[in-house]
């Protein structure tokens, strides 16, 4: 039966509603930022090919390869009462937080979770693009006095542009829709601290059966990507000359 | 030009797209031949096919053995059994029911009953099982019975169910020095029992519990503490929700105060695996749990000791479950003569026992199943008291899981209990004036 605007409307008037909105913009800001930041950084360590770093390379993509039960799972041991990160906290103090099971925590702790194995995406991509800038654009720099930092910032990032925006096209539609993870560490909760809005379209979808509702979330969460896709296109259109 | 095609392009997309979230569930068109099955296969002298769709990983032996029998001795009709695995059950029913083609037959569980009922999707089966023998309605558990009806009418027939107790591991009694529970326990002793073994320290806790799994939230632990306080969800007509009574809000705190003895962890945890492992291991001293769940706990730790008591404050309470077996709606009459026999053969003592691990509806049962000593408090209280936690209606999922992340502001110390089951008692009113 065709019900106009119902389900919209009803989205509109709940609470519950908002509080996701905010919590998946916080999340896909933080986790998309320092996924890419760390990406960066150890794409720039291997570039300059420290020898050690080059040694841990298959380490570090293992994050992403990982399937994510297996990371989630290793994450809650990890945060539980008595798992490593506690105990080797509980050398410096004396009662640190169950990260997972308190409210104000549990949102940052599933943040660290999804940045650790969502960075070697960007470290990949990355890498690439910096072994793709022009060497000989590099060491003309270099000759002009140029400084590591100005070289990167005025040489390689530049000539990355398009790596760049690709990846974080990718990575802000990934982790704006990002589901397993949360779940499995926390389920939404504790006290809906985790609820971002896949979290949320499941519970309506598949706890409650409202197929509906839960469709209507859907396409607000499409445009809530393409929203924030269109703004950062437009921002950085004359950068990336697209 | 380009730009304005591209542009009418994105237009049309996003018009379809929302359209996807312009429905309602409401199940208003018949099936135009009750979806699977032509109406004259029995004129043609075919066998009846009966699609019969239930929970489960794999085929049984048993059943499939039952079902090979009756297909044989019933050569006017052919069941086709179809198992479907747990976690995607409820939902691949939903979307057989939506489209009006899947089973002809199927187990319902008995926490999703009142949402498929509401929406129409169950067929009224009152008049084909009337006066049909071995149907007859003193035949089974009489709550059991009322728990398959829907709005005075019967849209199903109650296939098993399940009570819960409290188990309390003896070990950890014994080291903490706390004196043996009887059959029955009251709150104080509870807490008293928790407090004291979780002082036994390292990884040891007094209680264990699943606070972020909605119905294990419900059936085994919160609503039978609400009903044991002598309180309930919702009024008599379940059109209001009584979530702010004095009974509610002693068994919030209760909930919360057992809370501080288990593991932090708990409060998100989704499952009955963790604390029964924990339990079964000398690491946790209580649970609340099915009877179902003794194997699992015998399976990780044979030697365990344990005892089972019946939790009371005002009154002893424990949640019943269990599986319905119905008739979508859009099955045809000419199937019902069929489906007919097929239920009076499955609820035969003998067909029955072999189609659930769990107490089978019918009163001869009693003394036929789960006949060993412990499971005889679980019998006990079937008969004597216990229920659904909030009575069948269509938003029950909905409602559980407000109360479940009402309860965990709680415990996370956000809300008092007062602040909390206002802000339930809200949205269940809410819920009830949309869902009547």
């Amino acid at each position: 039966m065709f019900v106009r605007f119902d389900n919209y409307r009803a989205l509109f008037s709940d609470p519950n509603f908002y509080h996701s909105i905010w919590l998946t913009v916080i999340w896909t800001l933080f986790v998309t930022s320092f996924q890419f930041l760390i990406g960066l950084l150890v794409a720039l360590l291997i570039n300059v090919k420290i020898r050690s770093i080059n040694f841990l390379k298959p380490m570090l993509i293992l994050p992403w390869a990982l399937p994510g039960i297996v990371a989630a799972t290793t994450w809650v041991f990890m945060y539980s009462e008595r798992g490593l990160i506690n105990q080797l906290l509980k050398i410096f103090v004396h009662d640190p937080p169950v990260w997972l099971a308190e409210k104000n925590w549990a949102m940052f702790a599933v943040i660290v979770a999804a940045i650790w194995k969502g960075f070697p995406f960007y470290m990949l991509m990355l890498l690439a693009g910096l072994q793709a800038v022009p060497k000989d654009m590099i060491e003309a720099a270099k000759i002009d006095g140029a400084r590591p930092v100005r070289v990167l910032w005025n040489i390689s990032l530049p000539q990355m542009s398009s790596v760049i925006v690709t990846s974080l096209i990718l990575g802000v539609i990934w982790t704006s829709n990002y589901f397993d993870g949360i779940f499995l560490m926390t389920g939404g909760g504790p006290a809906k601290a985790t609820q971002t809005l896949p979290i949320w379209i499941y519970k309506i979808a598949f706890s409650q059966f409202n197929i509906e509702r839960a469709a209507a979330l859907s396409v607000i969460l499409l445009l809530f990507v393409l929203a924030i896709m269109a703004i950062h296109l437009r921002l950085n259109r004359k950068e990336y000359r697209l | 030009m380009k730009k304005f095609k591209l542009l009418a392009l994105i237009c049309m997309t996003i018009v379809a797209l929302m359209a996807a979230g312009c429905s309602n569930n409401t199940n208003d068109e018949p099936a135009a031949n009750g979806g699977n099955e032509t109406p004259d296969a029995t004129a043609d002298k075919e066998p009846v096919e009966i699609n019969f769709w239930q929970s489960g990983s794999e085929e049984d032996d048993a059943q499939a053995k039952f079902i090979q029998a009756f297909n044989e001795s019933h050569p006017g009709i052919k069941v086709v059994p179809r198992y479907i695995p747990f976690a995607n059950y409820d939902d691949t029913l939903n979307t057989a029911f939506t489209t009006k083609s899947g089973p002809d037959i199927a187990t319902i569980n008995s926490v999703t009953f009142g949402t498929f009922a509401s929406r129409g999707y169950l067929k009224d089966i009152g008049t084909t099982i009337a006066n049909a023998p071995g149907l007859e309605k003193d035949k089974f558990f009489s709550s059991m019975w009322d728990s398959a009806m829907w709005k005075g009418k019967m849209e199903g027939i109650p296939v098993d169910t399940g009570t819960r107790a409290l188990l309390w591991n003896k070990t950890l009694f014994e080291k903490a020095g706390v004196k043996p529970f009887g059959e029955e326990v009251t709150w104080d002793e509870m807490k008293d029992a928790a407090a004291k073994i979780s002082a036994l320290g390292g990884d040891i806790h007094g209680w264990g519990y699943s606070g972020a799994q909605n119905w294990l939230f419900l059936y085994n632990g919160f609503g039978p503490m609400v009903h044991q306080a002598g309180g309930d969800f919702l009024t008599a007509d379940l059109s209001k929700a009584t979530l702010t009574s004095p009974e509610v809000i002693e068994a919030v705190k209760f909930y919360a105060d057992l809370a501080n003895y288990a593991p932090k962890s708990d409060v998100v945890n989704k499952d009955n695996a963790t604390y029964d492992e924990l339990f079964a291991n000398d690491k946790t001293g209580m649970i609340y749990a099915g009877f179902w769940e003794i194997s699992d706990i015998m399976k990780a730790n044979p030697d365990v000791k344990f005892g089972i008591s019946l939790p009371k404050q005002k009154q002893i309470n424990s949640s019943t479950g269990g599986w319905i077996l119905s008739v979508p709606s859009y099955v045809p009459d000419e199937k019902m003569e069929a489906i007919k026999t097929f239920y009076q053969e499955i609820f035969k003592l003998d067909n029955l026992t072999k189609f659930t691990g769990l107490m089978p509806s019918i009163k001869e049962a009693r003394k036929a199943v789960l006949t060993e000593p412990m499971y005889e408090l679980f019998w006990k209280v079937l008969d004597e008291s216990s229920s659904h936690p909030i009575a069948l209606n269509p938003s029950l999922s909905q409602q559980s899981t407000i109360l479940m992340e009402e309860v965990q502001s709680v415990i996370q110390g956000e809300k008092t209990p007062e602040e909390a089951m206002e802000s339930a008692q809200k949205q269940f009113d809410d819920l009830l004036a949309q869902n009547p």
